[in-house]
């Protein structure tokens, strides 16, 4: 299962689900199907959550069997 | 000078919410329609049914045409690979649609194998109450159409509903 910590980077910067999807160029729905586990995002989109974060890939999301 | 704007995220979530929607009504609204012949040719007197069903069908046909020409953010902003092809930029969207198309395959895929096995066993051994046996082609297509843009849009509809931040 893909885990990640949007929400607690999210709410370090104080910022909506909307103004992240504005900050990567996607839509709302994306970022909060994302953040729930409904919706695997693809490596483009996980690069430019690491790049808005500046943080890594791996710190943003992880993999648990 | 024209000034070209943007296809964002959100028009394009628009526009799928529109499809959806009014691939919806018009499931519902074969399904009344059907429903409304089926309720003729079996209650033939049951008047106040038939204005029931009649009028549910009549609100369902005003909220096509509102939805149709309501708020059309997306006027001109549409490609080809996503009219025809149901492709998006944004990756959610994109998934949504294509779920869309899946389900209502796969409904298909089932429902037709299983009427066509009916219908054959069906010639040979009479078992279906008469008014499924007197089915008019007209019907069956409304009722598969209906089935279609039902299995279609309600998926997409759920997938897209809003939610709080």
């Amino acid at each position: 299962m893909l885990d990640n910590n949007i929400a607690k980077l999210r709410g370090k910067l104080k910022i909506s689900q909307q103004d992240l999807a504005d900050g990567i160029g996607v839509s709302r729905k994306t970022i909060s199907t994302v953040e729930t586990g409904r919706f695997t995002p693809s490596v483009v989109i996980a690069l430019k959550l690491a790049a808005y974060f500046q943080v890594t890939v791996e710190s943003i999301f992880s993999f648990e069997e | 000078m024209q000034t070209k704007t943007e296809l964002t995220p959100a028009i394009e979530q628009h526009f799928l919410t529109l499809i959806a929607k009014l691939s919806t009504i018009f499931g519902l609204l074969f399904i009344t329609d059907s429903i409304y012949t089926l309720i003729e040719s079996v209650f033939p007197d049951s008047t106040w049914l038939k204005i029931i069903v009649g009028t549910f069908g009549l609100i369902l046909f005003i909220a096509m045409g509102v939805s149709l020409f309501k708020d059309l953010k997306f006027q001109g902003k549409l490609n080809r690979k996503t009219l025809w092809y149901g492709k998006f930029t944004d990756e959610y969207i994109s998934y949504a649609s294509m779920k869309g198309y899946q389900y209502s395959w796969n409904v298909m895929s089932i429902l037709l194998p299983i009427l066509l096995i009916l219908a054959s066993l069906n010639e040979r051994i009479e078992y279906l109450p008469e008014f499924l046996s007197s089915i008019s082609i007209l019907e069956f297509i409304k009722l598969n159409f209906a089935i279609l843009m039902l299995s279609y849009g309600l998926p997409i509809l759920y997938m897209l509903r809003r939610e709080q931040d």
